[in-house]
């Protein structure tokens, strides 16, 4: 399934490559980190890329989940970012693996907890509260 | 009753980071959201995740959610009608 087709971002700042496996308890996405990146400063993708990674991550699972995937992305907006912790930025032509676990959802909101990770080293790790438009 | 609205209380202050506020600030029909504690609407996550990882409870429905997180008397209320429920 087209990531474009799940989520309303387009490039270039679309930070998820390939929807890997979603289900209730856990969506996974893979994404590679190529030189024409807009948030690449000297070689390294900036903290922020890698929660929007993340946040896209989340929304286009949950667009998958709630089966709301169509012609044209629901939009949304991040609501809050709490528990963030850096551990390590990757660089240009990393594979960066995403995991994300959706903790709770009432209406259009959601609470997710997200990592990203690059050869099994954890990036980063934040909560995120989505809410649907 | 009292025990159970006094640990909601004391989650609420825990979960959500609320500094500078205490258990006595929280009153138990006070509403939690706006003119009341000052909650937005996104911070209902956190109480849904009290709800659920505290009292095994899951809100799902936004229209039950509005209800049921009202305050910390609608919250404590639901806790026991659903405890009742399940025995």
């Amino acid at each position: 399934m087209q990531i474009d087709s799940l989520i309303p971002h387009r490039a270039p700042f679309i930070m998820v490559d390939t929807l890997i496996s979603v289900t209730h308890e856990k969506i996974e996405t893979k994404f590679h980190i190529e030189a024409t990146n807009i948030f690449l400063e000297n070689g390294v993708l900036r903290e922020f890329a890698l929660i929007e990674n993340i946040a896209q991550s989340g929304a286009a699972g949950i667009a998958v989940l709630s089966k709301s995937a169509q012609e044209k992305p629901a939009e949304g907006f991040l609501g809050g970012i709490s528990k963030l912790v850096v551990h390590e930025l990757p660089k240009i032509n990393d594979t960066v693996y995403t995991v994300v676990i959706p903790i709770a959802q009432m209406g259009n909101m959601y609470l997710l907890k997200g990592a990203n990770y690059v050869g099994g080293r954890r990036l980063l790790e934040c909560e995120l509260k989505l809410v649907g438009a | 009753m009292e025990d159970l609205k006094l640990t909601l209380k004391k989650q609420i202050i825990e979960e959500l980071n609320l500094q500078n506020i205490t258990v006595e600030d929280i009153g138990d029909d006070m509403p939690l959201f706006a003119e009341g504690l000052g909650l937005d609407s996104i911070d209902a996550l956190e109480l849904v995740v009290i709800m659920e990882k505290h009292h095994g409870i899951k809100i799902t429905d936004e229209s039950v959610g509005k209800e049921v997180l009202h305050s910390i008397d609608t919250m404590a209320a639901y806790i026991q009608a659903e405890n009742a429920a399940n025995k």
